[in-house]
Parts: C-alpha cells; sequence; structure tokens
C-alpha cells in the first residue's frame, strides 16, 4: 500500500469523525433546543460572559473555556441558568509531541436571596478522606458520619457550612447524586464532570433550590437579604 | 552510617507528625473556644429577652405570680456566669420548661395574644432558638471532633503528652428548648 493511499485513508476517516461529530452535536443542539421551548426555558448556543462569572472549581483552568448550550429558566418557582462548560488543557510527551485534551462540565446556577461566603460541597474520593483524616487537606464535619464519608465540605467559616447543612439537608443529599456545589457570591453553583442533560439539570435545580430551602432565616438576615425573612420556593 | 541517617530521618519524621498533630489539636480546642463563644452570645440574648416577655405577660395576665416566679428564677440561674456547657445545658433545659409554662398562661388571654409587643418578642424568641439550635449543632460537631482525636490511637498519645482534654457537649434535654417555642394564634 503505498503512502498516498495511507494518507488519502487518514484524511477521510478524520474528515468522517469530524462530520459524524459536527452532525451529532447539532442533532443534540437541536434536541436541547426543544427541550427549552417545550419547558418555557430559553437557549443559547453561547455565552462566553459565564465562563468568568464564578470562580473555584471548574473554572480558571486551562485555556479556550466556553459556555455552550446556555438554558435559562424557571422549575419549581426557582430560577436557574444551566450551560455545557468547556476547556482545554495541554500536556507534552517525552518525544516532545504536544496534546490538547478538552474538558466537559455541566453547570447549573441558581440565585440566592443574598451573597454568602464560600461554601463547598464536593463527593469526597478515597485520597481526600485520607487527606482529611490526617489534617493536610480541610474537610468539615458534621454530624452525620455517612454524610462526612461521602462528601467533602470545605469553607472559609465553617460556621456557615453548619448552617447550611442542616440534619434534613444532609440525609436529602445522601439520597440524590448531583455532583458538586458550592456557594459563590449570589449564587449557589452546581456542577459535574459530562454534558448537559435536561433531565439531569432539572434534578440538579431541584437538589439546589431544596439546599436553600433548608437554610435557616437567619443566615439570610444576617447576610442582609432583601426582607426581614426569606421565603421559600414553592 | 547508613544506619545513622535512618535513625535521623525515623526522628524528624516523628517530629513533624508530633509537630503537625499538636497544632491540629491547638486548632480543634481554639475552634471549640470559639464556638461555644458563639452559642453563649445567643443564650445571653435569650436571657435578655426573658425579663421583657415576663413584663408583657404580666400586663394581662397579673395572678400567674407563681410562674412568673419560676421564669425569673429559672432565667437568674442560666444567667449566672462561669457554668460548664453540661450544667448550662441544664439551666437552659429548667428555663425552657418555665418559658412553656408562660407561654400557656399567654394562651388563656386573647388580647395578650394580640399583643404587638408580645408577637414581636415570640419572633425574636424563635429567632434566637433557631440560633441557638444552629450555634449548639456546630459546637457539638466540633467538640466530637475534638474528642475523637483526644481518645483516638496515635492522636491520643499527643493529647496525653500535651494536656488536651476531652470538651463537654451542650446536648439540652429539654424538648421545649431543643425547638422553638409555639404558639398557636388560631
Amino acid at each position: 500500500m503505498n503512502l498516498a493511499l495511507l494518507v488519502v485513508l487518514a484524511i477521510v476517516v478524520v474528515g468522517t469523525i469530524a462530520v459524524i461529530s459536527y452532525l451529532m452535536d447539532k442533532k443534540r443542539r437541536e434536541r436541547l433546543m426543544q427541550y427549552a421551548v417545550m419547558r418555557g426555558w430559553t437557549y443559547a448556543a453561547e455565552d462566553n460572559s459565564l465562563v468568568g462569572r464564578w470562580q473555584g472549581e471548574p473554572f480558571g483552568r486551562g485555556d479556550h473555556q466556553r459556555a455552550q448550550n446556555v438554558l435559562t429558566g424557571s422549575e419549581s418557582g426557582r430560577r436557574f441558568t444551566a450551560f455545557d462548560y468547556s476547556y482545554q488543557t495541554h500536556s507534552t510527551d517525552s518525544k516532545g509531541n504536544r496534546s490538547t485534551t478538552t474538558h466537559h462540565w455541566t453547570v447549573c446556577a441558581v440565585p440566592m436571596p443574598a451573597w454568602l461566603g464560600v461554601v463547598q460541597v464536593v463527593p469526597e474520593s478515597v485520597f481526600e478522606r485520607m487527606a482529611g483524616a490526617v489534617g493536610l487537606m480541610q474537610d468539615i464535619d458534621l454530624e452525620s458520619e455517612d454524610f462526612n464519608r461521602r462528601y467533602r465540605v470545605t469553607a472559609g467559616n465553617p460556621k456557615l457550612a453548619s448552617d447550611l447543612l442542616p440534619p434534613r439537608t444532609m440525609e436529602h443529599l445522601l439520597t440524590v447524586d448531583v455532583g458538586g456545589w458550592r456557594t459563590c457570591g449570589g449564587d449557589m453553583v452546581g456542577f459535574r464532570e459530562g454534558r448537559l442533560d435536561p433531565l439531569e439539570l432539572i434534578k440538579t435545580a431541584a437538589v439546589l433550590g431544596r439546599v436553600l430551602d433548608g437554610v435557616p432565616a437567619f443566615v439570610w438576615k444576617d447576610a442582609g437579604a432583601p426582607g426581614t425573612e426569606y421565603s421559600p420556593g414553592p | 552510617m547508613t544506619g545513622l541517617w535512618i535513625v535521623i530521618g525515623i526522628v524528624v519524621v516523628l517530629a513533624i507528625a508530633v509537630a503537625v498533630s499538636y497544632n491540629r489539636f491547638v486548632r480543634q480546642r481554639n475552634l471549640v473556644q470559639e464556638s461555644w463563644r458563639q452559642v453563649d452570645v445567643e443564650l445571653t440574648r435569650r436571657h435578655e429577652l426573658v425579663p421583657n416577655l415576663v413584663e408583657t405577660v404580666k400586663g394581662y395576665a397579673t395572678h400567674e405570680r407563681e410562674v412568673f416566679e419560676s421564669v425569673t428564677r429559672a432565667r437568674a440561674a442560666a444567667a449566672a456566669p462561669g457554668a460548664s456547657p453540661a450544667e448550662q445545658a441544664k439551666q437552659e433545659g429548667v428555663l425552657g420548661q418555665a418559658l412553656g409554662r408562660l407561654f400557656a398562661v399567654a394562651e388563656a388571654y386573647p388580647d395578650l395574644k394580640a399583643s404587638t409587643n408580645f408577637l414581636e418578642l415570640q419572633r425574636q424568641l424563635t429567632e434566637t432558638e433557631d440560633r441557638i439550635a444552629a450555634g449548639r449543632r456546630f459546637y457539638n460537631a466540633n467538640v466530637r471532633a475534638l474528642n475523637t482525636r483526644v481518645e483516638s490511637v496515635p492522636s491520643n498519645v499527643i493529647a496525653g503528652m500535651f494536656g488536651f482534654h476531652q470538651a463537654e457537649y451542650f446536648e439540652v434535654q429539654d424538648e421545649s428548648v431543643r425547638t422553638a417555642p409555639t404558639v398557636d394564634f388560631s
């Protein structure tokens, strides 16, 4: 087989993969758009103003950060913004070959009644559990051992983390799988690896809403929320 | 010579481990003390609300002297300084029971139940109870973390060497002070 034929074959394979990938992305976008219309949400193909809106995982990593397939709307009386977030990282092997990896995340942000300090709750890996146990990594322990084993809680103010996670909220978080979430400025931001799935999005928005509903009224009052008490969603 | 280096290495690693463990104990002890101070601030706020509440109820229910006196006594005992968390919890339980009787008295006086002053005091008391409950949770979580390390191997060795002791939990036994007092205004 001569070299020219190999090159042609390679071009055909790469081209086919590119076309299939494009068509799959197009189909997915159309499905998201249809779903948005059906639920009364709005859809935008891309809104990169969202890329720099929040700090912490998964934002601020790599380059070529993009916010695509942006869905905004309301679920169970609670507003949300959700989108596909991606960024690229690069590595070079020992032979000098540079490779690029695109990382895909799903982000869902729900506005809070007031700005709070940062509290982050993420599923805990075995390594993180061990590091937390010997004090090498912050992991705020609460009264539920099951919760402590499943999630790693970090916060600038541990009391705020405790206030945000009363027993009922912890119990609920043990029954669902929503990835990680963090209070970030005036929003509660849920994030997980993978691409946006509308059904997962509804579930995530509901869980974040439930966490917010469980926050004691005095937390919002101390944070200067408008009105004396926060009125939870229906 | 190699053996000596190994011994030196082990000693250095042990020294670092002891320092890390000691510093963590210090942080935990300070966190327990700080979280207790937060509870104490809210308890003080609760104690400050009680005289106003008694005076307001007195204005409507003049023949309930015994109830007023029991609340005043319980409040004075709970507000006395220097109590340990366990002692404080006991006094708060007594005060909670006395307040429960006071609210039961209020039930019999429709004018009192409609009083703006009384409603506002009740709202403030409810909010304070919420803050105490949240503070108690945080304090007890910190105590549990400290006590676990004081008892666990190998950190119990460091605790014994440097005099770190278990802290007392703040466990309120009386159900009426575990939750905010409620009055039926229907």
